[in-house]
């Protein structure tokens, strides 16, 4: 088993591991809306051995469409545009260069026997609203720092 | 008095003047220093030149410069401290409250007051001078709208520059604007008779009720004496009036000078046994001396008489005036804190040029305006059928330019305003636009102001962008938005950036700095060169452009080498990637990896609306659409409770699909005979048309035909910028085609060509390219225009921009076009002949294939769930997104699954009262 983004993935957070689907799912740099339990995520795949998951909801405008936005790259680190305003975010922290207070969440993924799967704090009950005491957007959420430190 | 260790600055007043002076002085050494500003307002320095904008839009932020300069050390801002007596002996500032504040320097900066009407019933009028005056006429315009239950008479007082501005904003508030003025006509301070008439009738035009030439006696009350009910005038008229605006010029607060005048009248008076009346005024040497319509009289440093007291701005009476505009407020600031470091800056007199956009009128006036000097000619153009008047002020030898007028259009005021006092480069008959003139561009010298409100020469601005040490680091500045913040020129009213821009452009020129069109971090190269360097070499994917063309970034490899690799792109170069591909191949546009390229609305082929959901717009050419697919459009927006709404380009859209529903939806449409209407590409989206020879009894040709003809031929082609065409029968223009990229209009000959028109933000009309054309040379013409388009145009530059700034513009282009300059005629025919052949429907080529329809999906774990977070709210009978608030407070509520929809809230406030209904 190969953790592909171990920046997300730190130790003193229990995370949970859950089955997104097959790396040959993907097609390369088009993200994809992913449902795990209640939780919008989007992941995106740049190589078979180089995948993304971040949160679906647009830190800009709470919309869930961070998966249908532009992938690209800023020298090498993969960037993710926001499909409605155009706002750039590091793939491998979430920050935004062009504007330091938003950040999209960021989430580890592992590969195993050719399945994704997306690293999730242990017991954060899913709900893709922000309000939410447990979603990852919310500062009061305990897993969030984890998630996407 | 002992020498204080820091010295101490004190500033009277907190206005635009008070701004500068502190700006000016912090960007000088402001070691040793401090300030202190006491303004009576709750507000920081704000903008009073906008304050209009404020009027309309209360939220709006007017504050001036960085809010930083007001935590500067030795910066101190004191807010609700209203000076109004000073010690000279001590040298201290007393406020209101009783505060006292040591100066070493005083700088009175008190502005003005707006003058008030001495008639019946004034009280009840409201004046325009401060943010809070603003907002309380904001607040009663909506409260007796609401009251009364119809639209409100307002009534200002004063045709001068602000009372137009007042009535412009009350129009826009809803209110039925109603403008009295004494005057003969309209802006009397900079505007002739000619001018004056000219803005009158612009102004009725935009529905400003305007009486001219009659003076108010009183204000009328209703018998309770509370409401507004008239404006009697002093020729017995009664104008209805629900409220009442006076804005009939400003007076100088200069009440602390006269306060200390008069207890030096009454202590003259005293010695010589009298009482102050009976002491003439020539008896006693005031303290300051003052104008005679008020005003603390300076000399050209903007001394006062009292040694160490400064005044700026509108309180200061220079030469026998006092105005009430910001540059000179500005020059004077700067003067003060030039003086106060111990240099020598001198004041010239009143810079009065003004220009400004009255309810959609443009109105300039600068330098004799009145041509007032001896000798001075006028060279006058009035157009009174198109409301434009133009006038040129020059010496009596018809050279020296002195002044001008333009009222309508103003277009010449940017380039001639900094030539003031100047030898014409050309007669100035050449000057007046409206009238067909031609002047020949000019070459401003270094000593001439071009941005007055700031004060700022075009030497400034030259060495700005050539480093010549008047910035930060020395380091040349050769971008617009850097010139502006380093110059500050510009940055007040705006009406000198095109000149700005040409300036900055010509010297970039001029030093050999090629401005960089590069796309992006990922290309060097422009748009236009990569479109031809890819049609070149024959490339046909993304890879193989990135691969040859893109900048190779470098990869850290595991064992501490680096290799260098081809870029992935980002959000600039792959969507111009995706346009090129399309334009030259027209393939399928996802396929093949470039689906991977596509901007936010070609990759769902559907338009992404702020929610996340997406509208559909089908194809409906020339706008013409049977009954029966009506009918289709009705049942599939009932199907799936879409909004619908008729676009201005004679479409329906169809508003609110989740993304796995598209293929669903376009199902049904396809199968009727729909197909795409592009309204998501870069592309061509419609072509617009009147009714035409068939049914309009004045058309001339069958301009519907023929803008099926067009809307078939072009439908999906992918360019620089979307596309839009129109098509009218005849002159009357119905179909508005002149304000489109290509716009065609029937003669009893044929069609004219007009090209490079532009609707939104920069209207543009389009120019004529060519006349009375058959059927088959239009659609050549507009081949090679189009393609021509596609292969130099920069990306996201509309038609009308290209024009302007292809080398060569409009004449180049109909070279090419007509005479074929380039030779390339035939190959930009067989290009598009390509793009026709190879053209096919977008949503139909989708559903045709499994393996399309998969990029639909909602979830790639679960493409059976919806997006549960789309919550819809029922509005005037059809679904509209949720506010945030409105979703937030169902969702608390618990009663309402997300992705429902709940009732229709007018604010977000009652929010949480939608969920209550849902539940009851």
């Amino acid at each position: 088993m190969t953790t592909l983004t171990a920046e997300a993935a730190p130790a003193a957070v229990d995370l949970q591991w859950h089955r997104v689907c097959q790396v040959d799912e993907l097609e390369t740099a088009w993200g994809e809306a992913a449902l795990i339990d209640n939780l919008q995520i989007a992941v995106i795949r740049l190589s078979p051995s180089r995948i993304y998951a971040v949160d679906q909801r647009d830190p800009a405008t709470g919309a869930c469409v961070m998966s249908r936005g532009i992938v690209g790259d800023s020298g090498s680190r993969a960037t993710l545009a926001s499909p409605l305003h155009k706002e750039v975010y590091m793939l491998d922290t979430g920050e935004c260069p062009g504007n330091t207070g938003l950040r999209l969440p960021t989430f580890p993924v592992q590969v195993a026997d050719g399945a994704v799967l997306v690293g999730l704090p242990d017991g954060s009950a899913r709900t893709d609203h922000p309000d939410h005491p447990d979603h990852p957007d919310n500062p009061d959420t305990p897993g969030r720092s984890g998630a996407a430190a | 008095m002992t020498q204080h260790p820091i010295r101490r600055i004190v500033v009277a007043g907190g206005g635009p003047a008070a701004h500068r002076f502190v700006e000016a002085m912090c960007s000088r050494d402001a070691t040793g220093i401090s300030i202190t500003v006491l303004t009576e307002e709750a507000h920081q320095p704000y903008d009073r030149v906008a304050l209009s904008s404020a009027l309309t839009d209360t939220g709006v932020d007017l504050a001036l410069g960085e809010p930083d300069l007001w935590v500067t050390g030795g910066v101190n801002l004191v807010t609700g401290a209203r000076v109004v007596d000073l010690d000279l002996q001590t040298q201290e500032a007393i406020t209101s409250d009783g505060g006292h504040y040591p100066y070493d320097e005083l700088v009175l900066a008190t502005g003005s007051n707006a003058a008030t009407l001495p008639i019946p019933g004034n009280e009840h009028t409201h004046v325009y001078r401060t943010l809070e005056d603003v907002w309380t006429i904001n607040a009663q315009v909506k409260e007796l709208t609401a009251s009364l239950g119809r639209t409100i008479n307002a009534v200002t007082i004063g045709g001068g520059l602000l009372g137009l501005e007042a009535a412009a904003g009350l129009q826009t508030l809803g209110a039925n604007p109603v403008v009295i003025d004494g005057g003969n006509w309209l802006m009397g301070t900079q505007l002739d008779e000619g001018a004056g008439q000219a803005m009158g009738r612009l102004v009725a035009d935009k529905g400003l009720e305007v009486h001219g030439g009659v003076f108010p006696s009183s204000v009328i009350t209703d018998p309770d004496g509370g409401q507004v009910t008239g404006v009697e005038m002093a020729d017995g008229r009664v104008i209805p009036a629900d409220m009442v605006v006076v804005s009939i010029g400003v007076r100088p607060r200069d009440d602390i000078a006269r306060a200390l005048n008069g207890r030096a009248k009454t202590a003259a008076a005293e010695a010589a046994g009298k009482t102050p009346e009976e002491l003439a005024d020539e008896d006693y040497d005031p303290v300051f001396r003052m104008g005679a319509r008020g005003g603390i009289v300076i000399d050209e440093t903007c001394a006062t008489d009292v040694d160490h007291v400064w005044a700026v701005g509108e309180v200061a009476n220079f030469d026998g005036k006092s105005v009430g505009l910001v540059a000179p407020a500005n020059t004077m600031a700067e003067i003060v804190a030039d003086r106060l470091h111990g240099g020598d800056a001198a004041f010239e007199g009143f810079d009065t040029a003004t220009k400004l956009k009255l309810s959609g009128v443009d109105v300039a006036s600068f330098g004799d305006a009145f041509a007032a000097g001896d000798g001075a000619l006028e060279i006058v153009y009035a157009d009174p059928a198109r409301g434009v008047y133009q006038k040129v002020v020059v010496s009596d030898d018809a050279t020296t330019l002195l002044g001008g007028i333009f009222v309508g259009d103003a277009a010449p005021y940017t380039s001639l305003r900094p030539l003031l006092g100047r030898e014409l480069p050309a007669e100035p008959g050449a000057y007046l636009s409206a009238a067909g003139g031609d002047a020949p561009d000019t070459e401003l010298p270094d000593d001439a102001v071009l941005c007055s409100c700031n004060n700022v020469s075009a030497g400034s601005i030259r060495d700005a962008v050539n480093g010549c040490g008047s910035c930060e680091g020395d380091s040349p500045v050769q971008e617009l938005s850097a010139l502006k913040g380093c110059t500050k020129a510009g940055t007040q009213c705006g009406s000198c950036v095109p000149m700005l821009k040409k300036l900055l452009e010509g010297e970039l020129t001029k030093s050999g700095i090629t401005v960089s069109r590069a796309l992006c971090e990922h290309f060097e190269l422009s748009r236009a060169e990569l479109f031809e360097a890819v049609r070149a070499v024959g490339l046909t994917s993304s890879e193989q452009i990135l691969t040859r063309f893109g900048t190779p970034v470098e990869v850290a490899q595991p064992g501490g080498d680096t290799i260098q690799q081809a870029p992935l792109g980002c959000d600039i170069c792959k969507p111009v990637l995706a346009s090129i591909l399309a334009s030259q191949h027209t393939e399928y546009l996802l396929d093949g990896g470039r689906g991977t390229l596509q901007d936010t609305n070609d990759r769902a082929l559907a338009n992404m609306q702020k929610n996340g959901t997406y509208s559909v717009v089908p194809r409906i050419p020339g706008g013409e659409i049977t009954p029966e697919k009506l009918a289709v459009i009705a049942r599939v927006a009932e199907t799936y409770g879409l909004y619908t709404k008729i676009t201005g380009a004679l479409r329906i859209d169809l508003l609110g699909a989740r993304l796995e529903q598209l293929p669903e939806i376009w199902k049904e449409l396809v199968e009727a005979g729909f197909e795409s209407g592009h309204a998501y590409g870069k592309a061509l989206r419609n072509v617009k048309s009147c009714v035409g020879s068939t049914w309009c009894r004045y058309g001339v040709q069958d301009s519907v035909a023929m803008a099926i003809e067009l809307e078939l031929r072009y439908r999906g082609l992918r360019s620089p910028h979307k596309l839009k065409m129109g098509v009218s029968g005849c002159a009357r223009e119905c179909a508005e085609a002149r304000a489109k990229d290509v716009g065609v209009i029937a003669t009893a000959d044929g069609w004219n060509l007009y090209v490079g028109g532009n609707g939104g933000a920069n209207p543009a009309h389009a120019r004529l390219l060519a006349k009375d054309l058959d059927d088959a040379t239009l659609i050549q013409y507009i081949d090679r225009y189009l393609m021509y388009y596609i292969r130099t145009a920069d990306r996201l530059q509309r038609t009308a921009h290209w024009l302007e700034d292809i080398h060569g513009g409009l004449d180049h282009v109909s070279d090419v076009v007509i005479s074929d300059s380039l030779g390339i005629a035939a190959d930009l025919e067989q290009a598009m002949a390509r793009h026709v052949d190879n053209y096919q429907d977008e949503w139909a080529a989708t559903l045709e294939d499994p393996e399309r329809l998969r990029r639909f999906r909602s979830f790639v774990n679960a493409p059976q769930e919806k997006d549960e977070s789309i919550v819809n709210v029922n509005e005037r009978g059809m679904n509209r997104p949720a506010t945030g608030a409105e979703a937030a407070a169902a969702y608390e509520e618990g009663m309402v699954p997300l992705g429902a929809t709940i009732p229709v809230r007018s604010g977000a406030a009652e929010a949480a009262a939608a969920a209550e209904q849902v539940r009851s």
